[in-house]
């Protein structure tokens, strides 16, 4: 499983007096769960955008294992998320009009041609493990709560190396909130995958995670 | 991806159904210009086939052509007797028969001819030919049976119907369609024209009393009547050359001061010019206002891109190719330019059908409508104007950065 180094990275937006970003030195085990906190502003968006490479690194280096982010150019870092990258979000992104087991499989229908015949399989058993039983339902007929465990499993069907959660409880309600911060951890500890949740969640404060990293004013504090 | 981008259009359904609608009525008006313009002139041009040379008074060359091979009703000079009595013994011409027109029968009208026009414009399908004076003919397309009686009316070339109550032919015999306005007529011996009308002249503006023509119709043809020097006069003949060499001859010696001959194509000729004039005007309009609806509907996609940005932007997040993002939206738009376009293809022909069946009814001219292989080319061209517009949202949303696309 990967690891995260990072050595002198700076993000700067014009019009900003100090940098939004500026990590000198960060490394992180394989397999690490962390949790990112900070008030809103201080770079929490910022810092999951660079290491999902989402956006461009302008300065310094972010390197997962013996990939440097800063090399890669936009299709590259497409690429290269599309393969270890596990996404959720605080909104679910969920496509209406199509089933649950269809938005599990969209974004590997739409990288490749042609569907590997297990990848259905694997969604199928994923929506299972997700707790969700009826992998055809329409996804805007889904509770908040589902749809989030739906953009769980969509999250590792690639079976990422990485996996990165922006606020995924904040738009549920506790109980919902609560299993879906445990099917997470769960979920990372089961792949092995880097586990990295920005949250403000005091929930995720009182869960077992490796590391916590704080950010204040784009700086990591702690 | 297909399955993706039909769940997409299935859930703005609406809003596509009225942007291919947009499209369809587009791409229909220009479509309906062409093949309404090609109708007239395919039908016109078929209903003059028959019709060599024609042969009238001095005056408006297209109104003969109209009156003679359209059977417009309008009034036309009349020439002498003697041109018809000269026509029939005219070496060159192989036969001719004269136009006469005047009365009508339910808005039908009747034609006062000779013998050699049933044979020359194609024959009969049941019957035989008139052999008296108070015997008709009658064209295809008149819902009249074999036996019915009927009385004439004057036509509204002058003025209001008025039944010539002492006068009724008996219909002997039916023609073959020949796909002319001629199929609405009903012709009769050109004499009993001739006796009908004298006869209401001598019993003046009163009325058909004095006389009692129906005794005069009561007669056999008498074709000798038509050689006659001091026949009446005649708005039209129609002349059916030997050769093509004499058929010009024909038409040289026929133009003077009180006749003219003119070929009814050359006369068809020139007024599709006009018309083809007329075309060109209404395909500028046409593609003007396919132009401008191309520019809405890409105004409604990218206001409909824009709003999508989340959306489209998302699917890069979590791992969709860039391209694949390119392309759905390149083919979401191409299939509702495309599916558009080719309802409108089918609304444009429905469309020319519907207005060339009405203009059909109206002049008894039947128009084909049908499309030429040279049609696809516009059409081509126009799905390719909308492929490469379409490249606009597509790039839009290429280009589109995901991290913005997911904070929204």
């Amino acid at each position: 499983m990967p690891r995260l180094a990072i050595r002198d990275l700076v993000v700067s937006y014009p019009g900003l007096g100090r940098p939004a970003l500026a990590v000198p030195r960060l490394d992180l085990a394989a397999g690490e769960h962390v949790l990112l906190t900070g008030a809103s502003g201080a770079g929490k968006t910022t810092f999951l955008n660079i290491v999902t490479g989402l956006e461009p690194v302008a300065a310094g280096r972010v390197r997962w294992d013996e990939i440097d982010l800063a090399a890669l150019g936009e299709g590259g870092r497409d690429r290269w998320r599309a393969a270890h990258v596990g996404l959720v979000m605080q909104e679910f992104h969920l496509f209406p009009g199509l089933s649950a087991l269809d938005n599990v499989l969209l974004p590997a229908r739409l990288a490749r041609f042609r569907l590997p015949a297990a990848l259905s399989g694997e969604a199928e058993r994923l929506l299972a493990r997700v707790g969700i039983t009826r992998a055809g339902q329409k996804v805007e007929t889904l509770s908040r709560g589902q749809m989030q465990r739906v953009a769980v499993a969509r999250a590792l069907l690639a079976r990422p190396g990485i996996l990165i959660a922006d606020e995924p409880t904040a738009s549920l309600d506790a109980e919902s909130g609560a299993a879906v911060a445990g099917l997470l951890a769960e979920l990372a500890a089961e792949t092995g995958a880097t586990l990295i949740i920005a949250s403000h969640d005091p929930l995720f404060a009182r869960a077992n995670l490796n590391r916590r990293l704080h950010l204040d004013a784009g700086r990591l504090v702690g | 991806m297909l399955g993706f981008i039909l769940a997409d259009l299935r859930r703005h359904r609406w809003g596509v159904a009225a942007i291919a609608l947009i499209v369809a009525l587009a791409t229909a008006l220009g479509v309906a210009v062409t093949l309404q313009e090609r109708a007239m002139r395919l039908g016109s041009a078929r209903a003059a086939d028959a019709f060599d040379l024609v042969v009238g008074a001095p005056g408006s060359e297209t109104q003969l052509v109209l009156s003679s091979v359209f059977l417009q009703a309008a009034p036309l000079p009349l020439m002498p007797g003697r041109v018809l009595a000269g026509l029939l013994q005219d070496p060159r011409v192989a036969w001719a028969a004269p136009i006469g027109f005047g009365d009508e029968i339910d808005g039908r009208p009747i034609v006062g001819t000779s013998a050699p026009l049933l044979e020359g414009l194609g024959g009969l399908a049941e019957g035989r030919g008139f052999g008296r004076l108070n015997e008709a003919v009658i064209g295809a397309a008149v819902p009249l049976r074999l036996g019915d009686r009927f009385h004439p009316m004057h036509g509204h070339a002058f003025g209001v119907g008025l039944v010539h109550g002492g006068v009724t032919y008996g219909v002997v015999g039916r023609m073959k369609p020949t796909g002319t306005p001629w199929d609405r007529a009903v012709l009769v011996p050109i004499e009993a024209v001739w006796r009908i009308h004298h006869a209401e002249a001598a019993a003046g503006p009163a009325g058909p009393g004095g006389a009692q023509p129906d005794e005069g119709l009561d007669a056999p043809v008498d074709p000798s009547a038509l050689l006659s020097p001091e026949a009446t006069g005649l708005p039209a003949i129609l002349v059916k050359p030997r050769t093509v060499a004499d058929a010009y001859k024909l038409r040289r010696d026929y133009r003077g001061e009180t006749t003219l001959a003119v070929f009814p194509a050359e006369v068809l000729t020139r007024l599709y010019g006009t018309l083809g004039d007329v075309r060109l005007v209404l395909a500028a309009i046409a593609t003007g206002a396919q132009a401008l609806v191309g520019a809405a509907i890409l105004l409604a996609i990218l206001v409909h891109v824009l709003q999508r940005r989340r959306q489209i932007g998302a699917l890069r997040a979590f791992g969709a190719a860039r391209l694949a993002v390119f392309s759905i939206v390149w083919l979401e738009v191409v299939l509702v330019l495309g599916a558009g376009l080719l309802v409108g293809v089918g609304l444009g022909w429905a469309g020319a059908r519907a207005l060339s069946n009405q203009l059909a009814r109206q002049t008894g001219v039947p128009m084909p409508v049908g499309f030429m292989p040279e049609d696809a080319m516009p059409l081509a061209l126009l799905l390719l104007a909308g492929a490469v517009v379409a490249v606009v949202p597509a790039v839009l949303a290429y280009r589109q950065s995901p991290a913005e696309a997911l904070r929204g």
